[in-house]
């Protein structure tokens, strides 16, 4: 029975040990940079649609008015969490300032300026202004606010932003890893799991996803073509490969992404996917913001060294792809930077 | 130092556990070797039992929508452990934007929805007629998805004008066993439910659909607005092939009527799961 007992507390330590070293072990900032850069970038894009057409989406007399909004986000219990404060500005001034004053925010994420606050308040906005536009909204929005959320929490701008640069100016420009880094680079990995699981799973319930041919009626789909892509009816067995492959990819997606071996598979599938979704089904932004929410599985130390065009000078003796050697961010510093840096300097590396 | 005094408490014990796969030199692998140069290497114990809390909540949140949502069945029934935890992280759920069934194109590719509209004016000038999204109109492409996804929000939102049918009670003279009694009570809840579902459903309908009117009118200068929805039917690689029909042809656009023709159950798509790349 003591036996037993052992095992089973045994057994709890080294889970509580293997979620410390999930959560709580340290990341370097390039993979969050780089996403902060081209998250930022498409929140700032989409800020920018809606600050155009203002009086369309946004103002008194928008689509779908602030009443109308405030009615979907009500539940029949009459409970209602989704807050946004543009349910209550109508002021075509006031709405024209607050949309500016996104577009600076994002700006400023863009350029890793102040990024802990505007990171925080990229944030509020995003959610805000997803809750007053229920009815325009669709999967890019739901990825747009994973990533803002999941910048909020990191140390983004801790390097490839104007604070960095700064920083640097004052001679304080190390890149230390944290924390912070790490957990938000961990939530965005789940969900980007959870998201593909669920695809998977809803797929899996249709029959069009088994007997082949739902992916010609996603291209022959009128309204999201950007070519017409009709001819190929005459390739059904292509069509049925896609078709088989996407379910199994989302699926199986959960499982895959985590292992040395089979990652880069898993992500060479999504940016196949995506990429095929931005060019083919008229959905670029969406596309591209998932093929992004896809980067927090690479290595920081692999975007560093391809940020840096490390591996065209030859300063990384070491393929790129080598970096995924395991799931530890801090011993992917050493996989990288042994060749050429003593252990004590190996997170300062990537800062050159 | 919080990390000298918890890095030798807890990983020798997986070390020197025989049932760990984990190898020995873990002892002096290079996340050890770099922890004490790491700042933040190790949180204090208080700090990480708190996270970890607010992580699970997290992760919960973002798990069970999906998992509600995937519990849902054809004819309305759902789970009721996935929709009780979903109640109570409702407001989290909510307020983070996280309610959503990721049902990407699934179960299946289905139909697209679109809206037609006819502008009147006053004054006699001829009445303005359009489509929304129209591709031609609205650029650049994410403009036109956001059109593309208020008419399929408007579809999805639609509720019939009638609202569900009563049960039908038993005859007067009917002799009731106990378990049939029990059926009808269940009935008459469950029509309760439905009924209060229906009229939210149909209020936040018309609300939508006035919502639009008024835009148009507002947009044109209008007097008069009718709005239609329409159903683009998708064709089967049959139609293509063999039939050479070609995706914008008139006979696959279909008005849907307000009231339903029929008195039978409303189609799958309808209301319940999400049109092809709309999603919630």
């Amino acid at each position: 029975m003591n036996a037993l007992v052992a095992a089973v507390l045994n057994w709890f330590v080294g889970v509580w040990t293997a979620w410390n070293r999930f959560w709580f072990q340290p990341a370097l900032p390039h993979t969050m940079a780089v996403l902060r850069i081209f998250g930022g970038g498409m929140l700032l894009y989409t800020q920018l649609i809606w600050t155009i057409n203002q009086g369309m989406f946004l103002g008194r007399d928008s689509w779908l008015n602030a009443q109308t909004a405030l009615l979907l986000n009500t539940s029949s219990d009459g409970q209602r969490y989704a807050w946004s404060y543009l349910y209550y500005v109508d002021s075509p001034w006031l709405l024209s300032l607050l949309n500016v004053g996104a577009l600076i925010a994002f700006g400023m994420l863009v350029a890793g300026w102040h990024t802990r606050i505007v990171s925080i308040l990229s944030m509020i906005i995003t959610l805000a202004y997803c809750h007053r536009l229920t009815g325009a909204l669709y999967g890019l929005d739901q990825i747009n606010a994973v990533i803002a959320t999941y910048l909020a929490v990191a140390n983004c701008g801790g390097v490839y932003s104007v604070d960095h640069w700064l920083a640097k100016r004052r001679g304080l420009g190390e890149i230390f890893p944290t924390v912070d880094t790490n957990i938000a680079t961990r939530l965005l990995q789940l969900h980007m799991c959870v998201i593909y699981l669920f695809g998977g799973i809803g797929k899996a319930r249709g029959e069009l996803w088994w007997d082949g041919s739902a992916c010609w009626f996603a291209l022959a789909c009128k309204e999201y073509q950007n070519f017409d892509l009709t001819w190929l009816v005459r390739y059904p067995w292509f069509l049925a490969t896609l078709t088989h492959i996407t379910v199994f990819w989302e699926m199986f997606y959960c499982f895959f992404v985590w292992p040395k071996l089979t990652r880069p598979i898993c992500l060479g599938l999504a940016a196949a996917v995506h990429l095929g979704i931005a060019l083919f089904l008229g959905m670029p932004t969406f596309g591209l913001m998932m093929l992004f929410g896809n980067l927090a599985f690479v290595y920081p130390e692999t975007v560093a060294a391809v940020v840096g065009l490390k591996w065209l000078r030859g300063e990384v003796k070491e393929p790129v792809v080598a970096t995924l050697v395991n799931d530890s961010p801090v011993r992917k510093a050493k996989s990288v930077s042994e060749t050429t840096i003593e252990p004590q300097e190996r997170m300062r590396i990537v800062a050159r | 130092m919080p990390d000298q005094k918890i890095l030798p408490t807890v990983v020798p014990l997986v070390d020197e556990d025989p049932m760990t796969t984990r190898p020995p030199s873990i002892a002096s692998s290079p996340e050890r070797k770099l922890a004490p140069n790491s700042p933040n290497f190790t949180l204090p114990l208080g700090w990480r039992i708190g996270l970890s809390a607010l992580l699970l909540f997290h992760l919960l949140a973002v798990f069970l929508p999906p998992f509600q949502f995937a519990c849902r069945v054809g004819n309305g029934s759902s789970s009721p452990v996935a929709d009780g935890l979903v109640s109570w992280f409702r407001p989290y759920i909510a307020a983070m934007y996280l309610d959503h069934g990721y049902f990407f194109f699934a179960p299946n590719p289905g139909p697209t929805h679109l809206v037609d509209y006819k502008v009147e004016f006053a004054d006699g000038r001829p009445p303005v007629t359009g489509r929304f999204p129209n591709l031609a109109e609205h650029t650049p492409r994410l403009k036109y998805h956001r059109h593309f996804m208020i008419s399929e929000a408007l579809n999805n939102q639609y509720e019939p004008p009638t609202p569900p049918p009563e049960p039908s009670p038993p005859a007067l003279n009917a002799q009731q066993t106990d378990r049939e009694r029990k059926i009808q009570v269940q009935r008459k809840e469950a029509h309760q439910i439905a009924l209060t579902e229906w009229t939210h459903r149909r209020k936040q309908y018309e609300a939508m659909k006035s919502s639009i009117e008024e835009h148009l009118l507002k947009t044109y200068g209008g007097s008069k607005v009718t709005i239609t929805r329409v159903e683009h039917r998708l064709l089967s690689p049959f139609d293509v092939s063999d039939l050479g029909m070609r995706p914008g042809d008139a006979e696959t656009y279909v008005n849907l009527p307000e009231t339903p023709v029929t008195t039978g159950p409303l189609p799958r798509n309808l209301g319940n799961e999400p049109a092809a790349g709309a999603n919630r």
